[in-house]
């Protein structure tokens, strides 16, 4: 008997350790798709930022900590994901504060326009990255789809068992560690597709111009939270405005309203391109959908300005250890930059 | 014999009790989820001899429909799908493109008065004759009447008492 | 709940800590609060049909339960004073009387089932017929089917039939009664338990004994082996081709049947793995349903072997009782004095087989291709039977070959064959169109594009066929090993060698798995049909 068992809990544990490492060979490693690794990146550099941004691919792609830091000595973080989703945003931001305590927190705006969950692969991108936390479970509830299951996040193995017959060279050469693809949030593109005559397209009809409650729901929870947590919550809108995510007159005014009655600052960029000094010709990479690293660079600078005047961060001070890191993060950031 | 038929109709009268809880109120389940069906707004339009239906695989219509005036193509940030705009003179056929479920018809706009919904119904129209032919809407704003099937919407976009947008979308 | 998913195995494992936590003689309480809780997650409006069916069950056999011990005590008291004839007189009286209050219990509990599962079907049919005379058409009525109605129902009507027939002594104890209408594993697809087998078993007490358990589990395990890694793999294929069927001709059907086969096979047989695992986990004996069905060598033989709780169910209680009622034994007697008693016996089997297969395709589906399908495996049947003199000579002539292994090979492949063939009914769901279809294989159309790639264009790539084909051949090993007996009680004496069978039995089921995002999760085909 007594044999049996010790081989059954012998047996156990090698199975357990097998479909562990099965696990590990399995689960995406986002080799071409680097998106997914972004929120995952996070906790190497958590703690000591003054400003944390948060939303989707317009603030990873429109803001470049790396610069923040040289022109103005401000730390930054990017906390986004492919279309993250507003309450994505705000576990995330829970998240953050556990870590640190900014001084301010930007959120784009153009998420608002999801009321629901959209696709289970976004939820991926954005959720899997993050470390188990009350957060976390809190996030992978609002946003799962009717396929999925919160048994599917706590073991990705049940979910991407599938890709054991359709591994790659990186499933191996990822198997225990990523690679890194951002600075400090920020996914850099160099590339230049300019906008073409598409430009002058506009978003398409919709049903309904309301934002949906949902996404005002969790913004307020947004607001409350960095109340509770001493942050100023600035309301943003990327410049960027492709037909595929107009950004509707009709929610601008809703925004500007919430703004108002919360006393937030909210600025849309949209109608100041020309101010911060972007040309669609050679600031994009993909027909002006979003930003490339000097459509990025341009905009940095430009909020950079207002985030000092406007918003307290003229001054702020930091440890040398901090400028030290931050010096080799700036010398990362021009060395894939230039290359 | 006779004792039988009597036992027959007393256990059905018992079983008519039972009916009440069974009634199945999920009837629209399979219209609510998925696509159109048969009780709602006609969800197509004719273009060309060309049945351009919302919900449907978009290849062979498109191919059907032959080269569109202008296309253009968005690609998403996470590069799952893109969204592409076919527009032919008198029609805009938005494409959701999906890894998962190929390339679906997902909005369709109207763009001049030759193209009409199969009630007839047509840009510059009156909003009462639209009305007529459509019957009263599953939702009325002072600038759109709507009407549904499934997930399509129908949307009839008005200034004063015309007609100027017609549109199908998805919700 | 499914059988396939999370919360099925979740359920599972608190049931069976609960089961072995409970004191023994209170377990068929927790087995029966399970049962209840398993049933309302398909919905409490449910709950009346299944109340209802055990309330008229109960009240139905306490009612022949006195009728029985009311005629026995009047024969045990006038045993002296009443002769053989005025007794036998009695018993007949009281039988008619019993016979009687069966009838409202039968009347009842098939009425229910009939109303919700086939009033579509009458109505719809109705309308066919009305709609030729140019009249207006009925609505058809859209009634909720209550999970595993047909089992249960079946279940407990063979209860009340053999209460009326004095084989089993009816339960007093209206809540354990209630443990048998709805003991949780067999309520989503069987089998149709027996009162005299399964009754005193549910409320048994049951102590937790390692061994029973492991093999239970185990069990559930190579449950879900065959209805993860194969059947819910191979049903893509099989729904690409029945979403547009008139694309699929020829070669196609062909596949089809043969696809269809492994795919309804395993999950069948694995759903019933899952269900006789969990009870046996729990100390609880379930009949077996099937018994290596493939290898039989006739439609006969394949019925024996093919849902075996059903198939007897409806000989004990269609079958049998048709043969012997009054018109049965007046057409039998009379065709014996013209015919001979041969033909007249035969005349009297035929028509009970063709009753009883008429109402195994209804039950099978409210659907006029389930009733042909019934009606197919009935003629297949009574030719085998008329020719069966035929095939003696034939063996007898030759010996050598009838008596050879792939003689004894060819027959097992053509009764799967046909088996097949008929069984497509089921998918197509049309009669007209699988008739169609059926002709259209012998055209071969479609056998060179299906080689060219074509086969690979039905949702399952190379690596998809590639996991069918070894877990069909795992099975099939298995199949063969258990010929001899338990695979699991022969390896229980090789731990190490069981241990690691069985942690890589359950590595391919998460691996190899058909199952979570990106899979349509099927149901088990039984399950469906028969809520």
């Amino acid at each position: 008997m007594k044999k049996r068992v010790i081989i059954t809990v012998c047996a156990s544990l090698a199975v357990v350790l097998i479909l562990a490492f099965l696990q590990s060979l399995v689960v995406p490693k986002y080799a071409d798709n680097r998106e997914g690794l972004l929120v995952g990146e996070y906790y190497a550099e958590a703690g000591g930022h003054d400003v944390i941004f948060v939303g989707d691919c317009e603030v990873y792609e429109s803001f470049v900590p790396a610069v923040l830091w040289e022109k103005y000595g401000i730390s930054s973080y990017i906390r986004g994901s492919s279309q993250q989703l507003v309450w994505q945003s705000y576990y995330l931001l829970e998240e953050t504060f556990e870590y640190e305590s900014p001084s301010v927190v930007v959120f784009n705006v153009l998420a608002l326009k999801y009321g629901e969950p959209q696709r289970e692969a976004y939820n991926r991108m954005t959720l899997d990255g993050m470390r188990w936390s009350s957060s976390k479970i809190g996030a992978i509830r609002a946003s799962m789809t009717e396929e999925e299951s919160l048994v599917d996040y706590v073991f990705p193995l049940l979910r991407f068992h599938s890709r054991i017959t359709e591994l790659s060279v990186d499933d191996f050469a990822y198997l225990f560690d990523r690679p890194k693809v951002s600075h400090s949030g920020y996914l850099m593109q160099k590339g230049i597709d300019p906008m073409d005559g598409d430009a002058t397209e506009e978003g398409r009809e919709l049903l309904d111009y309301t934002l949906p409650e949902t996404s005002m729901e969790y913004l307020e929870k947004m607001r409350a939270l960095c109340a509770e947590n001493g942050a100023e919550l600035v309301l943003i809108k990327a410049p960027t405005n492709s037909w595929r995510y107009w950004w509707y007159d009709e929610w601008d005014a809703q925004v500007v309203k919430y703004a108002e009655e919360k006393g937030l600052a909210y600025y849309n960029f949209i109608d100041e391109t020309e101010e911060i000094g972007i040309d669609y010709t050679t600031d994009t990479y993909d027909k002006g959908v979003h930003l490339n690293v000097y459509g990025a660079e341009k905009m940095t600078e430009y909020f950079g300005r207002i985030l000092e005047e406007k918003h307290g961060l003229a001054d702020v001070s930091h440890t040398e250890a901090q400028a030290a890191e931050w010096r080799t993060r700036v010398d990362e950031y021009y060395k894939e930059r230039n290359r | 014999m006779k004792k039988y038929i009597r036992y027959i109709c007393l256990a059905l009268a018992l079983m008519c009790a039972f009916f009440a809880v069974a009634c199945n109120d999920d009837t629209e389940g399979e219209s609510g989820v998925g696509g159109a069906d048969d009780k709602g707004v006609k969800v197509y339009v004719k273009y060309n001899g060309v049945t351009v239906k919302m919900g449907e695989k978009a290849d062979d219509v498109i191919k059907a429909l032959g080269e569109p005036q202008k296309k253009t193509e968005i690609g998403d940030c996470g590069g799952l799908g893109a969204l592409v705009k076919y527009s032919y003179a008198s029609l805009e056929i938005y494409v959701v493109e999906s890894k998962d479920n190929g390339n679906v018809i997902d909005q369709i706009t109207l763009r001049d008065d030759i193209v009409t919904t199969p009630e007839g119904v047509a840009i510059g129209m009156s909003v009462s004759d639209a009305k007529s032919a459509l019957g009263e809407p599953d939702n009325a704003t002072d600038k759109a009447l709507e009407y549904k099937n499934g997930k399509y919407v129908l949307k009839i976009g008005f200034d004063g008492d015309t007609v100027n947008e017609i549109n199908y979308i998805t919700q | 709940m499914l059988f396939a998913s999370y919360g099925f195995i979740a359920f599972i494992a608190v049931m069976l800590a609960a089961y072995y936590l409970t004191p023994a003689r209170w377990q068929w309480i927790t087995l029966l609060v399970g049962s209840y809780v398993f049933y309302a997650f398909a919905g409490l409006e449910c709950f009346v049909f299944i109340l209802f069916t055990t309330v008229s069950a109960y009240i139905i056999s306490r009612l022949i339960e006195r009728e029985i011990k009311k005629e026995n005590d009047y024969v045990a008291a006038n045993r002296d004073t009443i002769s053989k004839e005025e007794r036998k007189a009695y018993r007949a009286r009281a039988k008619k009387k019993r016979f009687h209050i069966l009838l409202w219990g039968l009347f009842l509990n098939f009425g229910v089932l009939a109303v919700l599962k086939y009033s579509a079907f009458a109505v719809s049919n109705v309308n066919s017929i009305i709609a030729l005379f140019g009249a207006k058409t009925l609505s058809l009525p859209s009634l909720i089917v209550p999970m595993g109605i047909s089992f249960y129902t079946f279940q407990t009507m063979g209860y009340l039939i053999d209460v009326y027939r004095a084989k089993v002594t009816p339960e007093r104890n209206p809540a354990k009664l209630a443990l048998f209408v709805s003991f949780f594993p067999q309520l989503v697809q069987g089998p149709i338990s027996r009162f005299s087998e399964l009754g005193a078993q549910l409320t048994a007490p049951h102590r937790f004994n390692a061994k029973t358990v492991s093999f239970g589990l185990q069990r559930v395990l190579w449950g879900y082996f065959k209805k993860l890694v194969i059947a819910d793999r191979v049903v893509i294929a099989i729904k690409t081709m029945l979403d547009s069927p008139e694309e699929y001709r020829g070669a196609y059907v062909l596949l089809l049947i043969l696809l269809y086969s492994i795919q309804i096979y395993a999950d069948f047989t694995g759903g019933i793995d899952i269900t006789v695992g969990v009870a046996e986990a729990m100390g609880i004996k379930l009949a077996e349903n099937f018994d290596r069905p493939f290898s039989s060598k006739s439609t006969k033989e394949y019925w024996r072997r093919w849902h075996i709780t059903m198939g007897s169910w409806f000989r004990d209680y269609i079958f049998m009782p048709i043969s012997v009622t009054r018109p049965m034994m007046k057409l039998n007697k009379a065709m014996a004095g013209k015919f001979g008693r041969v033909a007249a016996s035969k005349t009297v089997a035929y028509i009970a087989t063709t009753v009883t297969w008429f109402v195994t395709g209804l039950w099978h589906g409210a659907a006029w291709n389930f009733i042909v399908w019934g009606l197919l495996n009935c003629l297949v049947i009574m030719i085998s039977e008329a020719l069966e003199p035929t095939y003696k000579k034939f063996h007898q002539r030759f010996p050598r070959l009838t008596e050879s292994k792939a003689y004894s090979k060819f027959m097992s492949v053509r009764t799967f064959m046909l088996m097949g063939v008929i069984r497509s009914l089921d998918c197509y769901g049309n009669v007209g169109l699988t008739f169609a279809l059926w002709g259209s294989m012998f055209t071969l159309g479609g056998l060179g594009e299906l080689l060219s790639g074509g086969i690979f264009e039905l949702g399952l790539a190379a690596k998809d066929f590639i996991i069918v084909l070894v877990a069909v051949l795992v099975v099939y090993a298995v199949s063969v090993a258990s010929v001899k007996g338990s695979v699991r009680e022969r390896l229980y004496g090789r731990p190490v060698l069981s241990a690691c069978l069985f942690g890589a039995l359950l590595i391919a089921v998460i691996m190899f798995g058909a199952y979570g995002v990106g899979y349509d999760a099927s149901q088990f085909i039984y399950g469906d049909r028969f809520r």
